[in-house]
């Protein structure tokens, strides 16, 4: 609030600010808004703090490098979260010397079926399971779930069709409650 | 560390409350400020890339020019030592 207070400019006004009108000292402002969502977004792929440190630092000064072609289609947060979380899957693909996913095959008769009971897990027991997902299944639940992206933005942010939004999410659910059904098997 | 807060939702309720430190700030902004003089200094040298390409051309026959005067100076001269003897 108190960064609202000393700037009530929308952080699309401030790109304009910076971009157009070359006021970059004004990328202290969105800066302040968000190095720390930012940082712990890093901090959810990556554990050990200064390495967390790191990534966000790269991150926030690659989105200044690239705020031009910011193009208003999407929020900024998302676009910002969008490419916190790509520079953050590419890390830990690089780190674990991953191979990328296959893309998944797209189908337009995709339907939908959101288990209400995902949303009921416990939180220690999602953490947990979200450390044995692949980068990019925590990169789109964690869009979804904790930064509320809808469906329409994420397939802007992708640049995937809805269906195969959908099937993505779905299949990390799966993944996601497969694993948490394992560890309470293992706790039995 | 997980927030303590009563959310709804298990993802929220796993996001860490750190905060990056102040000094990642001063290292974002002086990168920054780096990568603002340099665009600067290459507009700059882009928005006068003609007038500093006509300058070298314009620079390049002037010494040309003074070069053939010299030569011509020099024969000139050769010429009127010759006429002379």
């Amino acid at each position: 609030m108190a960064v609202k207070l000393r700037s009530p400019l929308s952080d699309e006004e401030l790109i304009k600010f910076i971009v157009e009108q070359g006021k970059t000292g004004m990328y202290g402002i969105l800066y302040d808004r968000y190095a720390d969502k930012v940082y712990r977004k890093c901090l959810s792929f990556e554990k050990d703090r200064d390495a967390a440190q790191d990534l966000a630092h790269d991150i926030l000064i690659k989105v200044f490098v690239q705020l031009a072609k910011f193009e208003s289609r999407s929020r900024f947060s998302t676009w910002l979260y969008s490419i916190t979380y790509n520079f953050c899957v590419e890390y830990i693909r690089k780190k674990n010397k991953l191979q990328t996913s296959p893309l998944d095959e797209e189908r337009d008769d995709f339907t939908d079926t959101e288990d209400p009971s995902f949303l009921e897990m416990q939180s220690d027991a999602l953490a947990k399971a979200l450390q044995k997902v692949s980068p990019e299944d925590k990169m789109i639940l964690l869009m979804k779930y904790q930064d509320d992206i809808s469906i329409k933005e994420l397939m802007q942010t992708l640049n995937i069709s809805e269906s195969a939004v959908k099937m993505r999410l779905a299949r990390a659910r799966g993944r996601v409650k497969e694993i948490i059904d394992d560890m309470n098997l293992m706790d039995k | 560390m997980p927030n303590s807060n009563q959310e709804t939702s298990p993802f929220k309720a796993i996001v860490s409350e750190e905060k990056l430190p102040l000094r990642i700030r001063d290292e974002v902004v002086g990168t920054m400020e780096i990568i603002t003089l340099f665009g600067n200094i290459v507009q700059l040298f882009t928005a006068n890339f003609g007038n500093i390409v006509v300058a070298m051309l314009s620079n390049t026959e002037i010494n040309e020019e003074k070069t053939a005067l010299k030569d011509n100076s020099s024969y000139s001269l050769n010429d009127n030592t010759s006429s002379l003897t």
